[in-house]
């Protein structure tokens, strides 16, 4: 089952931005206020993860794209690009409601 | 013309369960009507024909062209109410609807007297549970396309509308209503139907709790539960003691024994819900002893206080004593049971996810301490675990509503409705083809 809300063909481009240009560190998705179509909220290129974090509000619902870069032991740095679901207890029922049923279509790309 | 609601009008959510039938505006985060299931209702006379046309003209609130009652009385002031002769009825059986007789008065009481709307200007949601029969959902798609003229319906899983309202498009929901339980695993917005495990234990503590009450032991009598409605007046008497009070004579003869078991139902449930709880550590004979008595009155008049033995009650959630077990093979499966079955049906990727995020409602879960055992029970084996159980009572006994509500107040949801015309073009293959 799923809410029918809609992608804006921007996300999909600032995705492959970062997929294959590594132009940014990490994007946070949103919903538009109509709550129709999913838009691009901020891209950035700061490597902190704690700056990633504070980016995320406390109170509502997002959904992000993250590079993440680690070191395996005698293999160097590796990369692997996480999606993520931020859903607090705290945000609004519909909030989370049209957030979680409309995951599935967010995670096209 | 408006062929299916457009965003200016509001559609109408319902969501039937074995207490209560719950309907209400979506976009609204309380059900506007909620009504009992139960219906009182008086059999047909020998002579129903005449019979019947004198009781509508009377009575504009009952729709008497079924058989099967001559008369039937719905809502607050429904079985509740005393009469002479009157039976009570619940439609619903194991958390499904068995007999569609009485459906369409209750879903028209609801819609029609309590929320004062047409049913013919409002698109409609209707929630079912995951075990629901194909056949079933088509035919309330049925009732609602033919009997209330709806210009669009659709039928939502309560599993995955509980996940939604949380927040989850994956979740492991652990549903208690008031006669079946349930373990539903949801991975992103659809039902894993082969991990679905359900038991009717909500009644094995029932009938617990009805044995404690009714049973005598060295320290109390046994109580015979009378509902207030029988009882003309009462004094008050020392705990423990025989109560004091007068039967409404008047009201014997016409008491049938199908509301008199409604009427004592209520009142184990209402002890139930003041009195009883269950150990958030597990079962210790001395912390049951610890924990502080709680006195209740009962309708006569009658009061005592009920020590560790509360506890017991709710300990069937989890555990059923060795004695229990060898009286009765065919026990349902208590809560830790029906967890391991779901998980077992699930891969071993996806349990991770899903216990991480464990969505608690139903009404039965607010029992005194069943979220804090539960957290412990699940802590022992998935140190992962996370349970949401939402701390308003509102949002926990009405979560399959409330998801309702929400998704039906998208305005990307209305391309999921099926409507009038679809029905009438396609009939009922289209349920089952749209409500996945």
């Amino acid at each position: 089952m799923a809410s029918g809300v809609g992608v804006n063909e921007q996300c999909l481009t600032t995705f492959q931005e970062l997929k294959l240009k590594k132009k940014h560190k990490y994007i946070i998705f949103n919903l538009n206020k109509e709550l129709t179509e999913i838009v691009v909220e901020k891209t950035s290129d700061v490597q902190d993860y704690e700056a990633f974090v504070a980016d995320l509000p406390e109170t509502e619902c997002r959904w992000a794209i993250y590079d993440f870069e680690f070191e395996k032991e005698g293999a160097g740095k590796r990369n692997k690009i996480v999606f993520l679901s931020w859903s607090p207890d705290d945000a609004k029922i519909k909030q989370k409601m049209v957030f979680a049923s409309s995951r599935e279509r967010s995670n096209v790309p | 013309m408006v062929n299916y609601g457009g965003d200016e009008v509001s559609a109408l959510v319902i969501d039937i369960g074995t207490s209560s039938l719950r309907a209400g505006y979506a976009g609204d985060d309380t059900p506007k009507a909620i009504i009992p299931t139960s219906y009182g209702f008086h059999p047909p006379q020998p002579d129903t024909d005449v019979v019947m046309s004198d009781n509508t003209a009377e009575n504009p609130e009952q729709p008497a062209e079924k058989p099967k009652f001559s008369k039937i009385y719905i809502g607050q002031s429904g079985p509740s109410m005393w009469r002479a002769g009157m039976e009570i009825g619940n439609p619903l059986e194991n958390g499904l609807i068995r007999d569609f007789n009485p459906i369409k008065p209750l879903i028209e009481h609801a819609i029609n007297k309590v929320m004062l709307c047409n049913s013919a200007e409002h698109p409609i949601l209707v929630t079912e549970p995951t075990w629901n029969t194909p056949a079933n959902r088509e035919r309330m798609a049925e009732i609602m396309f033919e009997d209330f003229n709806v210009p669009a319906f659709y039928i939502a899983n309560t599993g995955v509308l509980n996940a939604f309202a949380a927040g989850k498009g994956s979740a492991l929901v652990i549903d208690v209503g008031q006669s079946m339980a349930s373990v539903t695993p949801v991975v992103d917005g659809f039902v894993l139907r082969k991990g679905l495990a359900y038991s009717p234990l909500p009644k094995l503590v029932y009938a617990q709790a009805r044995h404690l009450i009714t049973a005598p032991t060295q320290h109390r009598r046994g109580v015979e539960l009378i509902p207030h409605q029988l009882i003309a007046s009462k004094l008050p008497v020392d705990v423990g003691a025989m109560p004091k009070f007068t039967f409404r004579e008047d009201r014997i003869a016409g008491t049938t024994e199908s509301w008199r078991n409604w009427a004592e139902a209520r009142e184990v449930d209402e002890w139930v819900q003041t009195v009883a709880g269950v150990l958030e550590q597990g079962w210790n004979d001395q912390q049951a002893a610890q924990r502080p008595a709680r006195q209740y009155e009962f309708p006569t008049g009658y009061n005592a206080y009920y020590g560790s033995d509360r506890f017991v009650v709710g300990e069937q959630f989890f555990t059923h004593s060795p004695a229990l077990i060898a009286s009765n093979p065919n026990l349902p499966k208590s809560i830790p049971q029906l967890i391991t079955e779901a998980l077992r049906a699930c891969d071993p990727e996806l349990r991770q996810v899903i216990m991480g995020n464990v969505v608690l409602t139903g009404g039965g879960t607010l029992f005194s301490g069943l979220a804090d055992r539960l957290s412990n029970e699940l802590a022992r084996t998935f140190p992962h675990a996370k349970i949401h159980a939402p701390g308003n009572p509102i949002e926990r006994r009405y979560g399959g509503w409330l998801g309702g509500s929400i998704l039906a107040s998208l305005g990307t949801f209305h391309q999921l409705w099926i409507s009038r015309e679809e029905w009438q073009e396609h009939g009922k293959p289209i349920v089952g083809q749209r409500c996945k």
